[in-house]
């Protein structure tokens, strides 16, 4: 039988392909560059180089945003953003998809990345450091936002039925991305997906992994005796995924089937990788798309560079592909996956149409890596056919993820024949069984549930950090016990990870320390916006020690956004899916909307999901600066809240009694310049979820809205008056608002929101369905959340 | 022991230093740890603790070790032979 069938018929493939390189901007250009064997590595310029001994990177050159940008105003977004809607407007293009069709359909855009919007938070690094300016440039701050990325994407293509989020989780991120596009196509929560990965370069993370001695002084050597290390490179690559049904429908050319993919995460250390990490990834990817190692035709390895990570790396794919491994060209670009893994993903997609096997630049003769050898010699030879051996993209270490695309020659699926599916995916409704809350009201759910019963007033001042003696309103958790007095391990973890892991401890320990799930089935999906003070405060490190590298290397970790899931992943050892996303204020939505994806496709048996925001000066200056100016910000809160996650079958089997069923999740854009509002978007939003989970509005008990001030809030109001205007019945659900009692929780609010709702009937199960609704500027979200069977 | 490697003795307020880095950067007690006391093996340290303490010195004392050998810095002695090597330099 040949790879990847399955029973449902959703099988996905590759329509559209994108990028912006050092090798070229556009699929043609870089496939060229690729098979001319040149070479994207050259001297820095993003920024001012002086003081590091070596700075090579593979840098992006003669990029006009302009010349992409259609509709929205490229000025609105950083560099990694405007790479991305370049790189999608190639995809789209390729794909031949006309943009009101793209508009018609439901559409998933999630877009990996390492560093969001951190080349723009250097700036106001810079500029806080050269003229002392503490308080963000307007300008800037709007482009420092992770989901800037996935925003950019929205609004450039004035989508309205999408649901759109940004990835940040470092090298492998770029997969997660399109594997999140997978599942969201087999489960029907999107008809199209635009996955891929961004990134600029930045002073912060060049700084940080030259200090980390991970940086190569001239260029990278994968796989050899000789490497010394990975290089740096900035970019984007996207691709369109549909379903082949899709994709036959409309006649559009495909240049791949995704058939699977696998994550895993170490939990075992911040920066070293794992052999046993990689080999699960490996091995779930190749369960997932239905092949065996001996089918895989190609490998697109992470291969730094480093000593660390080929040895690591070769050693797990010795250990899942016996006797050896195909190999691969990580050379020519970058070292590291500062695309988050995606431009590789359109590399090796070439293949197929162009055959020419594509050769490997400033590769020194082959060293340690017996097999890898062997096999690219067949492979130069032709020795096995596309088709019938997939090929295989390898990223990060820490969080794993591993895509397993098949090759197709031509739409149709020649050399195919139908099998049974293997992924043990289940359509059943995944439940929530326990949750904790951090929040203003205090640690725990009971502080949680008497704060909300009491409608008590949590926000409070704190004194300002830059101008003491000055309050600062802002809802913090109080009397919190993140310094962990006499635990070893945490000295340099930021505030935020603190708080997560602090919260992870919570609802753990309310299951009696473990979830009663494997440790290899357990994960997190957690959103956060990440520390804005972590960045600010490493790239400040590089301009004033005597050396731009006088960077304290353990705060490196910390400067990630995906750092304290992942942090919490190694503390309590969850080896399952370690996903962190960024969205906005509905971020806490998209991650309930995530984790059950997950289970539903039998990626991990207990998910702790939820999401989490810290409090820092620096976020409130930065929300001031997005606001009109100094005062017009809502107090933030901080905290956040997380949920255990299962399926009905697995919550019964550890004993555990379902709070609720998550019954689903919808998300929309709404586009002002074209006539859009945050109330139509609202109601449209909420509509298609309560026909999708067949729920009869005048069902609904209770709603849990987002209650931001202002215009936005009236039109939540309105929007939710009208949904239940329509049912005819009399009584209106009850209505929850906490924003005003604990602050804006960023990204967090909708956990807190979750977890308020969770408190609709005491400690017990939900008796009725509740509503959970978030409106921003441009997104609206809504969960829908019901009572569990039995 | 000392640190005598590059037949340089670093004084003992040098010492004080650099041991107080490193019980800072591997969150020990200095009473628990003797010249000799192995970080890995006795302190649970790791390769990117031993970064800490190189990338700390670098920036607290001043010193450049960029071509330090790292892989000597096993216990407070290696430390010590790698920063007197800088100093007789």
């Amino acid at each position: 039988m040949t790879a990847g069938q399955r029973a449902d018929g959703r099988r996905v493939v590759v329509t559209g392909m994108g990028a912006v390189t050092s090798l070229g901007t556009g699929i043609l250009d870089f496939a060229d560059s690729l098979r001319a064997g040149r070479s994207g590595i050259g001297p820095l310029t993003a920024f001012d180089a002086a003081g590091f001994a070596h700075a090579n990177v593979g840098e992006v050159g003669g990029f006009e945003a302009a010349d992409w940008f259609r509709r929205a105003d490229p000025q609105e977004y950083g560099r990694a953003a405007q790479f991305t809607v370049a790189a999608t407007r190639q995809a789209v293009q390729d794909a031949g998809l006309e943009e009101d069709v793209l508009r018609e359909r439901r559409v998933l855009v999630s877009i990996g990345t390492t560093d969001g919007g951190t080349r723009e938070l250097d700036r106001l690094a810079e500029l806080r450091f050269t003229g002392g300016q503490i308080r963000p440039d307007p300008k800037i701050a709007r482009l420092t936002r992770a989901e800037r990325i996935s925003d950019a994407v929205v609004d450039e293509l004035a989508l309205e039925d999408v649901e759109s989020v940004t990835v940040p989780v470092a090298c492998a991120a770029g997969n997660y991305a399109v594997g999140q596009g997978l599942d969201a196509l087999r489960t029907g929560e999107a008809e199209l997906a635009l996955c891929g990965g961004a990134d600029a370069l930045t002073r912060k993370t060049f700084a940080g992994f030259y200090r980390l001695g991970a940086m190569a002084p001239d260029v990278c050597r994968p796989f050899d005796t000789d490497r010394a290390g990975m290089l740096v490179g900035e970019g984007a690559g996207m691709l369109v995924l549909e379903t082949l049904d899709s994709a036959l429908a409309r006649g559009a050319r495909i240049h791949a089937e995704i058939l699977g993919y696998g994550l895993s995460c170490d939990a075992s250390h911040p920066v070293a990788p794992d052999r046993d990490g990689v080999a699960r990834a490996v091995s779930a990817a190749h369960r997932d798309a239905g092949v065996t190692g001996a089918q895989i035709d190609y490998i697109c390895a992470h291969g730094t560079g480093t000593k660390a990570n080929d040895k690591v790396e070769a050693a797990a794919l010795r250990d899942v592909f016996r006797p050896g491994p195909p190999a691969d060209r990580r050379d020519q670009v970058d070292a590291r996956t500062q695309y988050g893994g995606r431009q590789r993903a359109g590399s090796h997609r070439l293949r197929p149409r162009h055959e020419p096997p594509l050769p490997a630049a400033d590769r020194e003769p082959p060293g340690d890596r017996p097999g890898v050898r062997r096999r690219l010699r067949a492979q130069h030879l032709g020795g096995r056919r596309a088709a019938d051996h997939p090929e295989q993209r390898n990223g990060f270490r820490g969080q794993q993820r591993r895509t397993g695309p098949g090759p197709l020659r031509r739409p149709g699926i020649h050399g195919r024949t139908a099998g049974g599916g293997v992924t043990t995916h289940t359509t059943a409704l995944p439940v929530i069984t326990a949750w904790s809350a951090l929040s203003p009201w205090g640690e725990g759910a009971d502080a949680f549930r008497e704060g909300l019963a009491g409608d008590r007033e949590a926000v409070t001042t704190v004194d300002s950090a830059f101008w003491p003696g000055t309050p600062v309103r802002a809802g913090v958790v109080p009397g919190i016990r993140i310094e962990y007095e006499g635990t070893r391990g945490v000295r340099s973890l930021d505030r935020l990870t603190r708080l997560t892991l602090l919260l992870s401890g919570m609802l753990l320990d309310d299951q009696g320390g473990s979830t009663g799930a494997e440790p290899e089935d357990t994960g997190m999906v957690f959103a956060t916006s990440g520390s804005v003070k972590s960045c600010l405060d490493f790239t400040t490190s590089t301009y004033t020690g005597a050396k731009p590298f006088h960077v304290d290397p353990s705060r490196f970790p910390s400067t990630a956004a995906n750092c304290a899931a992942s942090r919490s992943a190694i503390w309590y050892g969850f080896k399952g899916p370690s996903t962190t996303l960024t969205g906005g204020t509905v971020g806490g939505l998209l991650a309930l909307a995530q984790a059950g994806r997950l289970l539903r496709q039998g990626r991990a048996e207990v998910l702790l999901a939820g999401a989490g925001e810290e409090y820092t000066e620096d976020r409130v200056l930065l929300e001031e600066a997005l606001y009109t100016g100094e005062g017009q910000a809502p107090p933030l809160a901080e905290g956040g809240a997380l949920f255990l996650l299962e399926t009905a079958e697995g919550a019964a089997a550890r004993g555990r009694t379902p709070l609720a069923v998550l019954r689903g999740s919808r998300f929309r854009a709404y586009h002002p310049e074209r006539g859009g509002s945050a109330e139509q978007a609202l109601l449209a939003c909420v509509t298609s979820l309560l026909e999708e989970s067949g729920t009869d509005a005048a069902d609904i008990g209770l709603t849990v809205g987002s209650d931001p001030s202002g215009t936005l809030g009236e039109a939540e109001d309105t929007a939710l008056a009208a949904v239940f205007a329509r049912t005819g019945a009399g009584a209106k659900p009850r209505r929850i608002a906490l924003r005003h009692r604990i602050g804006h929780g960023g990204s967090a609010a909708p956990a807190f929101q979750t977890a308020a709702a969770l408190c609709a009937d005491g400690e017990g199960p939900l008796r009725a369905p509740v509503l959970v609704t978030s409106v921003e500027d441009g997104r609206v979200g809504a969960v829908l959340l019901g009572r569990p069977a039995g | 022991m000392s640190a005598i490697r590059s037949g340089v003795e670093l004084s003992s307020e040098r010492k004080d230093q650099i041991k107080a880095i490193v019980c800072d950067v591997l969150e020990v007690d200095p009473a628990e740890v003797l010249d000799t006391t192995l970080f890995v093996e006795e302190l649970d340290a790791d390769s990117l603790r031993t970064l800490e303490i190189l990338a700390e010195m670098e920036r607290t004392l001043g010193i450049d070790l960029a071509q330090a050998p790292i892989e000597g810095m096993i216990n407070l002695d290696g430390v010590y032979a790698v920063v007197a090597e800088f100093e007789a330099k």
